[in-house]
């Protein structure tokens, strides 16, 4: 079990932060499976496939003085429905674009994924590779070195994880968190003023919205 | 008719003196490899347990019904994953012939040989059945060959070696060691070996037994290892080359083989049934491969007598097609004699055993409390059961003592039907026949729960507040059932007899009333017996409730499957594996859907919900294709048709195009942005405060209704409440689904308006908690008072044409999907608009002159942006529907947004605006009248509006 010490239910003092976050992946790649992980400390064998997207949050602690609140865009794995896709990262701050270590294809697809972020979303969106099922070790077909050099390639943050063993799920999380340039969204909302209504999934109205601090 | 009826439900009479026996096992905790498959071995047991259950059940066309075996009904886990096997017992039984004398021996009686010729030409034709569908009965023994009050032979317990994949999944040997062959010793018996020749050795054994009346095995029958040995010597012996007959031999007859039976078995005895010894030995050939099987042993000589008589059989088969009942009548005058007093009838007799169990349990059964109550499953105290030695290096336990609790037990325990008898007893009186036809009786019900769709609303002045009533009329006036069928039988409501108490109480309490099942059940079967032909009638009656026992086979009905089913399912390719990426979504979505169903869980539930979504793909090729949700959706039908998979296709086959049209073409987004887009709409037309708050904090149907429609809710709900959901859209209008996702949504919606973004979207996970019967009800009485036009789509079924395709006027063009989604409320066409004239308010919103030159009726016109000045004033006019009229139609929907952001109910814009009153045939008067201003005061300045109060529509 890693660190659940680090989640703050967002009473902390000083700013907070909140993130757009969106997971896209083939399916059966455990996507829904790492955010139950991350937002309920769960595992279910048996998870059900997400039909259109599922939302959830979760708040972390950074450290004394910064908390940050995820907004989790979970999607669809199939093929079918990635037209909805778009409606969902849109706007999102950053990205999880999870594989499945046992799956070969799973890279190919979360390669594309990654492309299309790169051309269609936030130009500043920071995204995580995540090799999912590293419990199942002796199944690998991916190993950890061709991931990993994509992902220093293609400048993404990268771990292999496991949502069965609980293995790096809130490390990625809080990569994302440090990752994502505070400073300057802090000062940029200042500049801008709360923008707190604007919330969610951009639907026909693109909305900027990145953080607050209060 | 017996399409969904199997001979036995024709031929109903035989089941008096059939008792529910019950038998008990625990499967071993885990199956190996359990990373790769999840499954446990109760579910597996659970899954081939189902084809058990079918054979003598409800395969149609496929498997016929057989005389000599005993049914399974029901497999039921108890507590410790102990499983409870129930199924068709009798009390007599071959077993009973056995005893001991004084000094312990096991003596057993003589019977005649007639006797023993028939039993023992049934125990192979129940074997050779068996056979043939491929199963192993593999425990063959005079305590399970029971015998019904015919005296026919019941073979029982055949299905534990199948139903345990040959014994894997326990961790008890099956197979009595007194009648297991030589090949059971020496070498482990391959699973998927069917051909019953182990079977046939058991039987060799019994029937030398019961020939001399001595025990094959002479000594203690205890002693297990001198019987394990003697057979494997036995094997060897058979194994040497000689001459001599194998009985004949010197050693064999060193092996312990009781001295009658060698003598049998020598021809030494006498010569008189000379046949029958040479079956017997047939029988006990040791060497598995030249030992016949039960097929070829049914042509022996020794049954030339009656084979030859069998063909009688006095079984009827399958009934492929339609029949009615009246061609069975002979005029036959002994016909009409004998009609049982009602009385003293039993009312289970004739009822299928299944069925029987159902009622038992609804009457408060429960087979594992009731074995406690008789004192099996006395339990050890957990610490008694400690392990006494610590494991030993190959993982073997040793010394642990398992008590009954865990055990196998071979003994049966009839389940006592005493109770259920009376209870049923006074509703299977004189009144009987009648009820089955007395609809009326459920029309009474229908008009407190699902009145719209009885056909005649009743002119009762008593009934319901005023509002509700109005709503009713309306409902009833402006929007007919589109499934208006008047049932056949149906007559004047209020004429029948007063409902008993329990059809007006919950669904949930009317399912658990085993009165009211039984008297539904009857009235379905009747109903299911004579379909086709009773298809309305059987939807009439759904649309009360449906009894879950038969649910799987009205839903059939009401989708109309019917015909050859199953060939046409034969037809499709499902076993081909391709390598594409259909074929892999459905691998990995199988393994996830509804695992927490026992069925759908189990080994065989995951290859049979795969062959049907691969079905599913190679029917539909190039028009639609697998969607993940499909797999949701599919569940319900199999889950209700697990034992025949052809019905469960048919089913979901039906419901598709009827329900869910171009939902799964490749890209459906325009149908799907269309679906959402009039569900907004009615959300925004019945619950405009709820529509403008979730418009305001984002909270959009594409975020979260989309598993709701493209699943049905079947992704949303447990099945157990899609199954009550589905009970209603079944039977209802295409459009169900939007009003029922408007109703859900609405039961939460006092925390809804309450919250943001974030918290409205956590909602979400409350939503399988919602009332399923409150939130039929509510979609129902929606549906009843919302106008055809408002939710009328381009994508919708085919069963249901919107006359809009007819016209060709620009107005009555499809509105594209883009200006649909754009706009926040409905359009209503000039049709439903005139039928809606004493309950609408027409807002008007063009300007003055354009308005004096020409209007409708009774219309208010004002200039939209003097909304917030005019509210009162609209308010004060107290009508239910609030369309806005303008100028082609354009000015209009923003207005009506307004409208529904200031609360007003009901809002729609009228499609094609003013235009299309002067180019209608709708036979509208334009009214041309110059009304006076009218000042409506307000803070600033007061403001004007002008108001028609010429009536010219009546």
């Amino acid at each position: 079990m890693s660190a659940p010490g680090n989640r703050h239910n967002s009473q902390a003092p000083g700013k907070l932060f909140q993130f757009k976050l969106v997971l896209l992946g083939e399916s059966a790649v455990g996507k829904s499976s790492l955010v139950l992980r991350f937002v309920k400390d769960q595992f279910d064998d048996y998870r059900e496939s997400t039909i259109g997207a599922a939302f959830l949050t979760q708040t972390i602690a950074l450290d004394e003085n910064t908390t940050v609140k995820f907004e989790i865009w979970d999607t669809a794995g199939q093929e079918r429905y990635k037209s909805l896709a778009p409606m969902y990262y849109r706007n999102a701050n950053c990205a999880v674009v999870v594989y499945d270590i046992t799956q070969p294809s799973s890279l190919e697809k979360a390669k594309s994924w990654v492309n299309e972020l790169k051309r269609q979303a936030d130009p500043n969106i920071v995204i995580a590779l995540a090799g999912n099922k590293s419990d199942l070790s002796e199944r690998r077909v991916i190993d950890t070195e061709t991931a990993q050099n994509y992902a220093a390639d293609a400048g993404l943050l990268f771990f292999e994880t496991s949502a069965k063993k609980s293995t790096n799920v809130n490390e990625l999380f809080t990569s994302i968190a440090r990752k994502m340039p505070l400073d300057q969204l802090a000062a940029n909302s200042r500049a801008r003023g709360n923008n707190l209504n604007q919330r969610g999934v951009d639907l026909n109205h693109p909305v900027a919205q990145n953080a607050c601090s209060c | 008719m017996a399409t969904f009826a199997t001979d036995k439900d024709l031929n109903a009479g035989t089941s008096q003196d059939v008792h529910l026996g019950v038998n008990s096992f625990s499967a071993i905790a885990c199956v190996e490899d359990r990373d790769i498959s999840l499954a446990t071995a109760t579910t597996e047991i659970f899954g081939r347990f189902q084809f058990l259950k079918v054979i003598l059940t409800i395969n149609h066309f496929k498997t016929l019904l057989h005389p000599n075996i005993c049914e399974y009904v029901e497999i039921v886990k108890g507590k410790h994953d102990r499983l409870f096997v129930i199924f068709e017992y009798h009390m007599n039984q071959l077993g009973k012939l056995y005893s001991r004398d004084n000094e312990g021996n096991i003596q057993v009686a003589r019977v005649g040989d007639n006797m023993i010729q028939e039993w023992a030409f049934q125990i192979l034709k129940a074997l050779a059945y068996l056979n043939k569908n491929n199963i192993t009965h593999h425990n063959l023994a005079p305590n399970n060959i029971l015998l019904d009050s015919q005296g026919r032979v019941k073979l029982a317990d055949y299905g534990l070696y199948f139903m345990t994949k040959g014994g894997v999944n326990v961790d008890f040997p099956i197979g009595y060691p007194h009648y297991i062959p030589p090949e059971a010793i020496y070498h482990s018996i391959d699973i998927n070996e069917t051909t019953g020749k182990v079977d046939v050795w058991s039987l060799g054994v019994i029937l030398a037994e019961l020939a001399t009346g001595a025990p094959f095995w002479e000594g203690n029958d205890k002693d297990i290892s001198r019987i394990f040995s003697a057979l494997w010597k036995l094997q060897s012996i058979a194994e040497e080359d000689e001459d001599e007959e194998l009985w004949d031999r010197f050693a064999v007859c060193q092996l312990g083989i009781n001295g009658p039976i060698l003598d049998f078995l020598q021809g030494t005895d006498d010569d008189e049934n000379v046949e029958f010894r040479k079956l017997v030995r047939a029988c006990l050939e040791v060497n598995p491969s030249n030992r016949c099987s039960p097929e070829q042993l049914l042509s022996h000589p020794y049954f030339s007598s009656i084979y030859e008589n069998d063909f009688s059989n006095n079984y009827r088969y399958w009934c492929i097609k339609p029949f009615l009942q009246s061609q069975k009548f002979e005029v036959d005058d002994d016909f009409l004699e004998p009609i049982d007093d009602p009385q003293n009838k039993d009312v289970l007799d004739g009822m299928p055993l299944s069925q029987i169990y159902y009622f038992w349990k609804l009457a408060g059964g429960d087979v594992e409390s009731e074995l406690a109550k008789r004192g099996y499953m006395s339990s050890t105290p957990p610490i008694e059961r400690i392990p006494r030695t610590v494991k030993v290096l190959d993982g073997k336990e040793e010394g642990t003592t398992k008590d009954t609790a865990f055990l196998y037990s071979d003994t049966v325990y009839s389940l006592s039907l005493k109770e259920l008898r009376q209870r049923l007893k006074s509703v299977a009186g004189p009144n009987k026949e009648t009820f089955e036809w007395d609809t009326d009786y459920f029309l009474v019900v229908d008009e407190n729960d699902m009145n719209f769709l009885v056909d005649e609303i009743v002119d009762d002045e008593n009934s319901g507040p005023k509002d509700e009533r109005l709503e009713e009329l309306i409902g009833k006036y402006l929007f007919p059932d589109p499934n208006n069928n008047k049932p056949s039988s149906s007559s004047v409501i209020g004429q029948s007899p007063p409902p008993s108490n329990n059809v007006k109480s919950p669904l949930l309490a009317r399912e658990k009333d085993v009165v009211y099942q039984f008297q539904r059940v009857a009235l379905f079967s009747e109903l299911l017996r004579q379909y086709p032909a009773s298809r309305d009638e059987i939807i009439h009656q759904a649309k009360v409730d449906i009894p879950p026992f038969l649910r799987g086979k009205i839903w059939a009905a009401i989708l109309g499957v019917n015909g050859d089913y199953q060939t046409a399912y034969d037809a499709y390719d499902k076993e081909t594996e391709k390598e594409n990426q259909t074929d892999r979504q459905i691998d990995v979505d199988v393994p996830r859907c509804h695992q927490y169903h026992q069925l759908l869980s189990s080994p065989v539930g995951h290859e049979k919900l795969r062959r049907l979504l691969k079905c599913f793909v190679a029917a539909n090729k190039q028009k639609l294709v697998y969607w993940q949700g499909l797999d949701s959706l599919c569940a319900p039908f199999l889950t209700l048709n697990f034992n025949d998979e052809a019905l469960a296709f048919s089913c979901f086959h039906a419901f598709i195009p009827k329900f869910m049209k171009d939902f799964f073409i490749s890209d459906n987004t325009p149908v799907m942005q269309e679906y959402l887009a009039v569900f907004r709409h009615l959300l925004s037309f019945h619950d405009p405060e709820l529509s403008r708050h979730l418009n305001k904090v984002g909270y959009h149907p594409e975020l979260y209704a989309v598993p709701w429609f493209l699943t049905l809710f079947t992704h949303v709900f447990p099945l157990d409440k899609t199954y009550h959901l589905w009970d209603k859209i079944l039977v209802g209008p295409p459009s169900l689904p939007l009003f029922t996702g408007v109703s859900i949504i609405r039961q939460f919606r006092d925390t809804l308006i309450k919250t943001e973004f974030n918290d409205c979207i956590m909602v979400a996970e409350l939503f399988p908690n919602v009332d399923i019967e409150k939130c039929v009800q509510s979609a129902l009485s929606m549906y009843k008072v919302t106008p055809p036009s408002v939710i009328y789509r381009v994508h919708e079924s085919d069963t249901k044409t919107g006359e809009n395709q007819h016209d060709q006027r620009w107005w009555e063009q499809p509105t594209p999907i883009e200006v649909k989604k754009a706009e926040l409320t409905p359009r209503i066409s000039l049709k439903d608009l005139v039928k809606l004239k004493n309950y609408v308010l027409v807002i008007d919103t063009r300007t003055e002159q354009e308005f004096g030159r020409g209007h409708f009726p009774l219309s208010i016109n004002m200039n939209p942006v003097h909304l917030e000045q005019l509210s009162q004033a609209l308010w004060q006019e107290k009508k239910k529907y609030h369309v806005v009229v303008g100028i082609r139609g354009e000015s209009g929907p923003q207005f009506a947004s307004d409208l529904v952001n200031a609360g007003f109910p009901r809002v729609a814009v009228l499609n094609g605006g003013i235009d299309v009153m002067r180019d209608d045939g709708v036979g509208v008067v334009v009214c041309t009248c110059a009304c006076p201003p009218i000042k409506a005061p307000s803070k600033n300045r007061d403001v004007i509006y002008w108001k028609c109060t010429q009536n010219l529509m009546n």
